[in-house]
């Protein structure tokens, strides 16, 4: 059976390659930005969290923080959890006519990003799985494990279900198939509730996949918690947080930018004509399987092992000798995200408003098996999604550049400032082509 | 402070001079370019022929004219499950009339993502899908019952 190697199966449609010369445009753009970041237009770390965003930041209503709202957004969230799996269970085989994966994949998981953006941490507002362990806790009696145990693990099981997702996503044939979403969501809630009724609602922050990684995003929101009191707050003094880690979450936090990077890097080149000629040369599903795994595995290696070198460049310029790669690198992990959500929307911008669409179509039928959606793919044309695409990207590197410059200003010797940005700059700069390449060729 | 002045502007010089330059000798969009999609790809030309072991299915396109309103006539046959001429990405000028002629062993179902057009195959006899390729992007031609993928068309 000739392999089927598309990335996300849901949809069937991809987008055209963007003209060569928006391309070429925008990557000069991105790197003409960056030698404006390089000239120091402010010689002194403004963007740090440690006054944090203190300065400018404005109150919110309080109902927004009232423990009414918390708790209906929880019940909300394992309702339609619920509702999720059964009608992934329940419904018909067929994505056609299924909108379980579409909401799985486009609302969930696409839909997290720009949720967390302006929301903050939507994924543990919502969180089915703390729910769900909250309440058999309250039924079972709390566990003596305290949050040590999970402390020492870092943020790697929540990369270990992070990376199960993603293999499911982007490396196993037939992801789309409803009940595949059915087994694998089952599967997951089962060991999640099992972790955090064992060890505790720790657990879910550093251990829930979904939650990480939503909390990542949720850095860049304007509104989050300054000093207990949840504020509006300058988008980058949030994410300079990022950085507080300390001991074991420190590789695995960087780690979690990587992987997102590096898997969403995966998906493009999955749709490259390279990708689909060695996918013609390799015959049958499991060993497509093995092929696609290498590719995401790949990815996520190369892009931390970029990462790791622009760390270790950079050392000879830092003010405080004693710091090793390791804390240089995550000193810059925030650097990374605004990079990973110019990936990430250049990537699916399209997918979630066209496949999006079939979530609500399919959803006043949901165990029939009636005609597929009606998706109107005319709501946006090549034009525009070219451009929301590039200015993603190049959007994506300027927050990056911003937010690598302010922290090398605390970081790097004074007299070397310029020079000791380069490695992290030259990185960025080549994530950033990367994007441009992935989207002008296919 | 007075040289940090002098040296940001000049770096705005230096930017605005780069950048000048480039919408000069850079080349900006041409005609429709963004509509139509000219890309990295280049123009509408038929993409090498796979090798075929001597299979009836050949991917022919129009090779002389690329102008939209020219018929893009596409077949393809599955024998025991293998698809020939192999999977590929066939360049169609948007807005042409297309006919995807598929002929099966088996029976099978055809779908189309995107058009969302369905064509039921019997054993032996060739099917055809007419359509007109007025969405533009990169749409996936199934079977649907095995689940193979027989072509990508791209639209531009």
């Amino acid at each position: 059976m000739p392999p089927d190697l598309l990335a996300h199966g849901l949809g069937g449609r991809s987008d055209l390659p963007i003209p060569l010369w928006l391309a070429v445009y925008g990557a000069t753009a991105a790197v003409l930005i960056s030698f404006v970041a390089l000239a120091r237009l402010w010689t002194r770390p403004r963007l740090d969290g440690s006054t944090g965003g203190r300065r400018g930041s404005a109150a919110v209503p309080r109902v927004l923080d009232s423990p009414g709202l918390r708790t209906a957004l929880r019940v909300l969230g394992l309702l339609a959890f619920a509702w999720l799996l059964a009608v992934a269970w329940g419904g018909s085989d067929d994505p056609a006519t299924n909108p379980a994966p579409t909401w799985f994949y486009v609302w969930w998981w696409v839909g997290l990003v720009p949720a967390s953006l302006l929301l903050g941490p939507v994924a543990r507002l919502l969180s089915p799985f703390r729910s769900l362990a909250e309440l058999i806790r309250m039924a079972v009696g709390r566990t003596a494990i305290g949050a040590e145990t999970v402390h020492r693990w870092g943020y790697w099981p929540a990369i270990a279900g992070l990376v199960a997702f993603l293999w499911l996503e982007l490396a196993f044939p037939g992801s789309d198939d409803p009940r595949t979403v059915a087994v694998f969501l089952s599967l997951y809630t089962v060991a999640q509730v099992t972790a955090a009724v064992v060890l505790g609602p720790d657990w879910c922050t550093r251990g829930e996949g979904f939650e990480v990684y939503s909390s990542l995003f949720a850095r860049l929101a304007p509104i989050g918690r300054v000093k207990g009191n949840l504020l509006l707050r300058n988008p980058f003094a949030g994410l300079a947080r990022l950085t507080d880690e300390s001991g074991s979450a420190r590789a695995s936090s960087v780690a979690v930018c990587v992987v997102v990077l590096g898997s969403t890097a995966f998906d493009g080149i999955s749709r490259t004509t390279i990708w689909r000629d060695i996918g013609r040369s390799v015959d049958g599903d499991v060993l497509t399987t093995v092929v696609s795994t290498v590719g995401l595995v790949g990815s996520i290696a190369v892009v931390g092992a970029v990462y790791l070198l622009a760390a270790r460049t950079t050392r000879p310029f830092l003010a405080d000798r004693e710091l090793t790669t390791m804390d240089v690198a995550a000193a810059f992990t925030h650097s990374l995200v605004p990079i990973a959500v110019g990936y990430t929307v250049a990537h699916y911008f399209s997918f979630a408003v066209f496949q999006g669409q079939a979530g609500f179509l399919l959803a006043g039928d949901p165990f029939g098996a009636g005609p597929g959606a009606a998706i109107d793919y005319t709501v946006l044309t090549p034009a525009v999604i070219a451009v929301v695409q590039i200015a993603a990207i190049v959007a994506g590197h300027i927050g990056g550049v911003v937010a690598a410059q302010d922290r090398s200003l605390g970081l790097l010797r004074r007299r070397q400032r310029t020079a000791g940005q380069y490695p992290m700059l030259a990185a960025m700069v080549g994530f950033t082509s990367l994007g441009i390449a992935l989207l002008a060729g296919t | 402070m007075m040289r940090h002045r002098l040296s940001r502007l000049r770096v705005w010089a230096a930017i605005g001079g780069v950048t000048v330059l480039l919408a000069a000798c850079g080349g900006g969009p041409g005609e429709g370019d963004l509509t139509t999609g000219s890309s990295v790809a280049g123009t509408a030309q038929p993409t090498t022929e796979a090798p075929t072991s001597g299979e009836a299915g050949t991917t022919s396109e129009p090779a002389q004219s690329e102008a939209a309103g020219d018929t893009v006539r596409i077949e393809i046959s599955v024998t025991d499950g293998a698809i020939s001429p192999e999977p590929d990405q066939l360049p169609v000028p948007l807005g042409s009339p297309v006919r995807l002629v598929v002929t099966s062993d088996a029976d099978e179902e055809v779908h189309l993502h995107g058009y969302d057009r369905t064509l039921d195959l019997t054993a032996g006899q060739p099917g055809e899908l007419a359509f007109v390729a007025d969405l533009a992007g990169i749409f996936e031609a199934e079977l649907h019952g095995s689940g193979a993928l027989l072509c990508e068309l791209r639209v531009e």
